[in-house]
């Protein structure tokens, strides 16, 4: 068996064939900080590793970090939870802290996380561990909801966990920021009826706009995101449309897409960030 | 309040009239400046080992991203809680904060420094020479701030040239705090040279009084040619840089030829350390036989992609890793093809990393042709100070071994204690200075140690010392007497720098 990198080959997005996003073969980097201070970070890696390779990558890293040999080198264990994890922890010279790296094999991905914080930490680190839960592979930060959900793995962070304030994501070609504390009202840009030849039954909301910006400020892009009931093969669907006008060098350009989506708000969420994420990486 | 705010009460005794102010700027080298990643990865702070090592538990593509000159990064500004713990430590330190206040102003010392841009660069390795250089330099006479000593960081991943832009904005913006300052002394080390002199190009030499460069690479190190046949080995780097452990700047570099080359592709400053086309001697001997000394564009050489160039083919990779499975007990063989080993691709060059190695070589080979182009090449008061005597990467055979092939590097690289451990001193020399530098001196310091060495620090200071007394704007005041040397530290030491203090 040959494990090979993702493609960044075009897919079947959710009914909608799309191009597929950059940014799902990214590895986005995520930092965060427990309520008792310790500092959290979380990468995320587009390797798609096997269970039983997963030992092999976290003892290959464990070298790279504790250089050569006559170093004590720290067990690797297994964390307990829904994901094959290993892991170890470290506590470098003239510190009083210790680091956590845990691989967990998620869904599709290896994910890494790397945990920083006082000595026995790595015990609050496993009980986190233990209650991730899987999610539909998806990128997606809510702050008015707990847990936060980092492409298909969902971390139960506690309630006073402060997530950050920008979510970013990189693709090969540009990153994105969102920024959620900023909501704009920018309108339509295209009417949603020309997207989608929607049935008789469908009803349409639009809702609110999130604000989107590049981080280089080179390209201004307002999108909108459309609640929408259809019929797609004959059958009534929930669906996300979404739109965008990016304007550069003076000229705009409109574009849309499409997703199905489920009926659960959290899901909802979930597509939208994909559909908005597509959307950039078209205009890109 | 914590150690490092220490209140400074409101002073008048700033001399904001005197003439004689000459703000002293001190420029870090490669990896000298702490960088904050915008969220895009670990933050660049040498002085936290965590946040080092997080570095090294990212894979090289990660790195590769981050070490990008094209990723959003800020220099650092506040001051690390040990420089703010050694600065209140130090009684003179405190009265030069107090002193540098403009009249009917008050601050803190931390702020104080902070604004000087000490927080900017590594303070286990700056903090030293920056302390010492503002004690020694304003304790002495009026009770003045005649000399204010600052740090300016830079981005080092970008190209020199950019940098060499900040720089002149930043002499500038220190000129305009201290009026009616006209220049300032610039005090370099290692590719903070670089910077200073793309400065000077660009027109900076009007602001200076004069420059002292320390362990500068000015036509460039093998060692950086080296390390992209090599990778980063322990064979061969076995030393670590500033706070940072051999290991760890190993692993995050990169330790094969591969990981190396994707590492540094899209890094423009530390490109700019390969040797140019006038590294003075010769380096590196092909296959048949020439040198560097018989080609005009080395950079020519370097974008070949078979030997002795550095740039990778598409699609070439490491080693894959082999992991065998094995069936549970009991099912050896029921299942044929089932337990198949896991086979995990080595580390691979891709296309893009190609176009951009390949690209940023083109912009190196530009940035130092512009570097060592027509005279005037240095500032007419250059101080050259370089470090000897330590095991350096000095050339590298192609005709060793199995000529022109990538293995038996031991037989390959040629290293010998002429250098300062990363810099060849026939590069740190600075031959090709036009016009030459006042002063060159030799010294027994290692490259990324040297502001370690008391006796060095000291040479520093009388260098920035005979800079002043050149122009007339300082007092002629000994400094104190060094400490004894010992045979160790002394080889070579202050006496070697020729017209020192002591001839004025």
């Amino acid at each position: 068996m040959t494990i090979l990198p993702t493609p960044p080959v075009p897919m079947d997005l959710y009914g909608a064939t799309l191009k597929r996003p950059a940014w799902m073969n990214d590895r986005t980097w995520y930092e965060f900080r427990f309520p008792t201070g310790h500092v959290g970070s979380l990468a995320v890696e587009a390797q798609i590793v096997p269970p039983e390779a997963l030992e092999y990558l976290v003892t290959q890293r464990r070298a790279r970090m504790l250089g050569g040999p006559g170093v004590q080198s720290p067990d690797i264990t297994s964390y307990p939870g829904p994901f094959p994890a290993r892991g170890f922890s470290l506590q470098p010279k003239g510190t009083a802290e210790t680091m956590c790296l845990v691989a967990l094999a998620t869904p599709g991905r290896a994910t890494t996380i790397l945990s920083t914080g006082a000595v026995g930490h790595d015990q609050q680190l496993s009980d986190w561990l233990a209650r991730a839960a899987a999610l539909p592979a998806t990128c997606v930060l809510r702050q008015q909801e707990r847990p936060f959900s980092v492409l298909g793995l969902s971390l139960p962070l506690p309630e006073d966990a402060i997530p950050p304030r920008s979510f970013q994501l990189g693709g090969e070609r540009s990153t994105l920021v969102i920024d959620w504390v900023k909501p704009t009202s920018a309108p339509p840009s295209v009417d949603p009826g020309e997207a989608f030849s929607l049935g008789p039954d469908a009803g349409v909301e639009v809702r609110p706009a999130q604000h989107w910006h590049r981080r280089d400020g080179s390209v201004v892009t307002d999108t909108w995101t459309v609640d929408a009931r259809g019929v797609v093969d004959g059958d009534a669907v929930d669906l996300f449309v979404g739109g965008a006008r990016v304007v550069r060098e003076g000229s705009a350009l409109d574009i849309f897409a499409k997703a199905e989506a489920s009926d659960a708000p959290r899901l909802r969420a979930e597509f939208t960030a994909i559909v908005v994420s597509v959307l950039m990486e078209v205009a890109s | 309040m914590t150690q490092g705010q220490t209140h400074l009460p409101e002073t008048g005794r700033a001399d904001t009239l005197n003439t004689n102010v000459v703000p002293v700027i001190l420029v870090p080298g490669v990896m000298g400046t702490r960088l904050f990643m915008r969220g895009a990865g670990p933050n660049w702070d040498p002085a936290n080992a965590l946040e080092m090592l997080k570095w090294v538990a990212c894979d090289q593509r990660r790195v590769a991203h981050l070490l990008d000159a094209g990723t959003p990064a800020d220099i650092a500004i506040d001051l690390v809680k040990a420089a703010q713990k050694a600065i209140v430590r130090r009684e003179a330190l405190i009265e030069c904060a107090r002193r540098s206040l403009p009249p009917g102003t008050s601050s803190t010392v931390s702020r104080v420094y902070t604004d000087r841009g000490w927080g900017q660069v590594v303070w286990g390795f700056y903090g030293p020479v920056l302390m010492e250089l503002e004690e020694r330099l304003n304790m002495e006479g009026s009770g003045s701030m005649l000399r204010p000593v600052y740090a300016v960081g830079y981005d080092w991943r970008q190209s020199n040239r950019n940098s060499g832009r900040h720089l002149i904005n930043r002499i500038r913006a220190i000129l305009a705090r201290h009026p009616p300052a006209q220049r300032a002394i610039i005090v370099s080390h290692s590719m903070g040279g670089l910077v200073t002199r793309s400065a000077l190009r660009d027109g900076a030499d009007q602001l200076l009084v004069g420059v002292v460069h320390t362990v500068m690479p000015s036509d460039g190190a093998t060692v950086a040619y080296r390390r992209f046949q090599t990778g980063a080995v322990a064979a061969f780097d076995a030393n670590g840089f500033f706070d940072i452990p051999s290991h760890v700047l190993r692993g995050i570099m990169g330790t094969t030829r591969l990981e190396y080359a994707v590492t540094q592709a899209r890094s423009r400053g530390p490109l700019e350390l390969l040797p140019a086309d006038t590294y003075p001697e010769p380096f590196v001997t092909f296959q048949d036989g020439t040198t560097n000394r018989n080609v005009t564009d080395i950079f020519n050489e370097y974008l070949r992609q078979d030997p002795p160039g550095i740039v990778p083919r598409a699609g070439e990779h490491d080693p894959d890793q082999i992991i065998p499975t094995a069936p549970p007990v009991g099912m050896g063989g029921a299942f044929p093809g089932m337990f198949e080993p896991i086979v995990i691709p080595g580390f691979r060059a891709e296309q893009a990393d190609v176009d951009a190695l390949s690209r940023s070589l083109r912009q190196a080979r530009d940035f130092l042709r512009f570097l060592h182009g027509p005279a005037p090449t240095a500032h007419p008061r250059t101080i050259v100070l370089l470090g000897d005597e330590h095991t350096t990467d000095l050339t590298f055979n192609w005709q060793a071994a199995t000529p022109n092939v990538r293995d038996r590097f031991n037989a390959k690289v040629g290293r010998g204690p002429r250098g300062d451990g990363t810099v060849p001193a026939a590069s740190a020399e600075f031959r090709d200075a036009a016009p030459a530098p006042t002063d060159r001196g030799t010294y027994p310091v290692e490259h990324a140690a040297c502001f370690a060495d008391p006796v060095f620090r000291l040479v520093v200071e009388l260098g920035v010392r005979r800079q002043l007394s050149q122009v007339g704007v300082f007092p002629p005041t000994a400094p104190p007497p060094p400490p004894p040397p010992t045979d160790d530290e002394l080889d070579g030491g202050v006496d070697d720098l020729p017209g020192g203090v002591g001839d004025d």
